[in-house]
Order: structure tokens, then sequence, then C-alpha cells
């Protein structure tokens, strides 16, 4: 079969199966068993491409990528100190969040949000956390928190 | 079960971060407090292995959407003596430092 011939509501909706079962086995801590989703894209398609330590670089990169290959329409961000909001708007994935909305579960997965995430502890060793994702009409806002080190055991 | 004087469901709130892990430690808290009274039970664990069974149990007794059917413990008076299981040594479950390195030396 023809990747690019895969009917995108065949995706959604086994995407939206997986996360919703997910959900109902693990409830709100299903949030952090889904930060690594996107791993083997991010290594595929994003890591090859990124030749900078330099955050704003890296988020370019990753830019780039999601908007070639017609996973969103449209990335804007702004970055506070640690704070970062990004703007997704057009992604394809859409209407799964929408779905566990309609169902009162506040959604916990954001693959392109993942791949900032990864980027960032990759090339920087800095943990990265997904704090919200807010539905919009047409896009989603994200606010991820950058921490300066990892938390180290004694 | 369906012979048990009294069968508990456990459920599970959602939006909760650790529903399972809770819901594990407050089961084992009923099946020593059920042992302590000198009764005996059974964790029943059909509901958290196959989904299927889940929604089959949420729909009979009306479980909201917000809450998981984790498990089922059946209650009543024991019918034979507990019969020990089969145990791994301890210097086989126990480690130090790093994971194989036993921690007892020699078989407890």
């Amino acid at each position: 079969m023809n990747a690019k011939i895969i009917p995108l509501d065949y995706v959604n909706d086994l995407m939206f199966e997986m996360e919703k079962a997910f959900w109902d086995e693990r409830g709100k801590g299903a949030r952090f068993r889904m930060t690594t989703l996107g791993r083997e894209y991010f290594k595929n398609k994003i890591q090859p491409l990124i030749q900078s330590a330099d955050i704003d670089q890296i988020i370019h990169s990753i830019e780039g990528v999601l908007l070639r290959e017609g996973i969103v329409a449209r990335v804007t961000y702004s970055r506070e100190d640690r704070i970062f909001r990004l703007r997704m708007e057009g992604c394809v994935h859409r209407k799964v969040e929408d779905r566990l909305v309609s169902l009162n579960i506040e959604p916990f997965a954001c693959m392109p949000a993942n791949l900032i995430v990864l980027a960032i502890e990759e090339q920087l060793d800095r943990p990265v956390e997904l704090a919200e994702i807010k539905l919009e009409d047409g896009a989603c806002q994200l606010l991820l928190v950058l921490f300066d080190q990892r938390p180290t055991l004694g | 079960m369906a012979q048990a004087p009294v069968n508990i469901v456990v459920c599970g709130k959602k939006d909760v971060w650790d529903m399972p892990y809770d819901t594990s430690a407050a089961i084992e808290n009923i099946l020593l407090m059920v042992t302590a009274l000198g009764l005996g039970a059974c964790w029943v664990i059909a509901p958290c292995i196959d989904i299927r069974d889940e929604e089959r149990m949420k729909a009979l007794l009306g479980i909201p959407e917000g809450y998981k059917a984790v498990s089922v413990i059946s209650v009543g008076h024991q019918t034979r003596p507990h019969r020990q299981r089969p145990r791994l040594p301890v210097n086989e479950l126990v480690f130090t430092e790093k994971w194989g390195e036993p921690y007892y030396k020699e078989q407890a």
C-alpha cells in the first residue's frame, strides 16, 4: 500500500481508539507514558537535520519538516525565559484531540510537541515538559517548560 | 465468583496519576483485612485483562465513563486451607546497586 493514499480518517480513528484505550487503562497517568510518541519519526526524519544546539534553530528545523510533510499548516512560537508557547495550526491529528475533548478527556499527547521535546533533550541534554495542550478553533496552543538540568539520584 | 456471598468491585477514578497502582494497593489491603477476619478471598483479574470483560461489567453495574473497573474481590468462607505457592529463591529476587547483583549472597 502506498503510504500517501492511506486515508487520514483511518489513521486518526485508530489513533483516537488507541489513545482512548490507553487513557482507560492509565487515566491521567497516560500523559507521561506518551512523552516519547514520535521518537522513531524524530530519529529518522528530524535528528539528521539538526545541526545546531541553538533552540530557535532546533525549532525552526522541526517546523520545516512538519510543514514539508503536511503534518501541520503553520507553526508560531514565542519564548519567555524557560517558557515556550507554540501555536500549531492545521494539524492533521486535530480530529483525535476533538474526539477526546468530546468525551471530557483533556488532550494528553502531541506528536509535534514531542518532536521539540525530544530534540532539545537530545541536543542540549536539558529536560523539557509539555505542560499544557489547549485547543482553539483550528489550532492547538502548547505550553512547554524548559528546565536547566536533570534531577540526579544522590 | 457467582457463588461468593460478597463480590467487591474495585473501581479507580481515571482523573488521577497512578490509578492502577493506587487501586492495586487498596486491593492488597482488602485482601489482608479479609484474611485477618478469618475469611477467604479471590482477586479476580478478568476486567483488567480483557477490555470486553470490563465493558460488560461497567454496563452491568452502571459504572460511569470516568472510572475504570479494575478487579473483583470475591469474599467468602474458605472451603480449603490456603496452599503455599512456589517461591523463587530470595537471592534471585533482591539485588543491590545493579540488577543481577544479589543482595543476599547465599540462598536464604
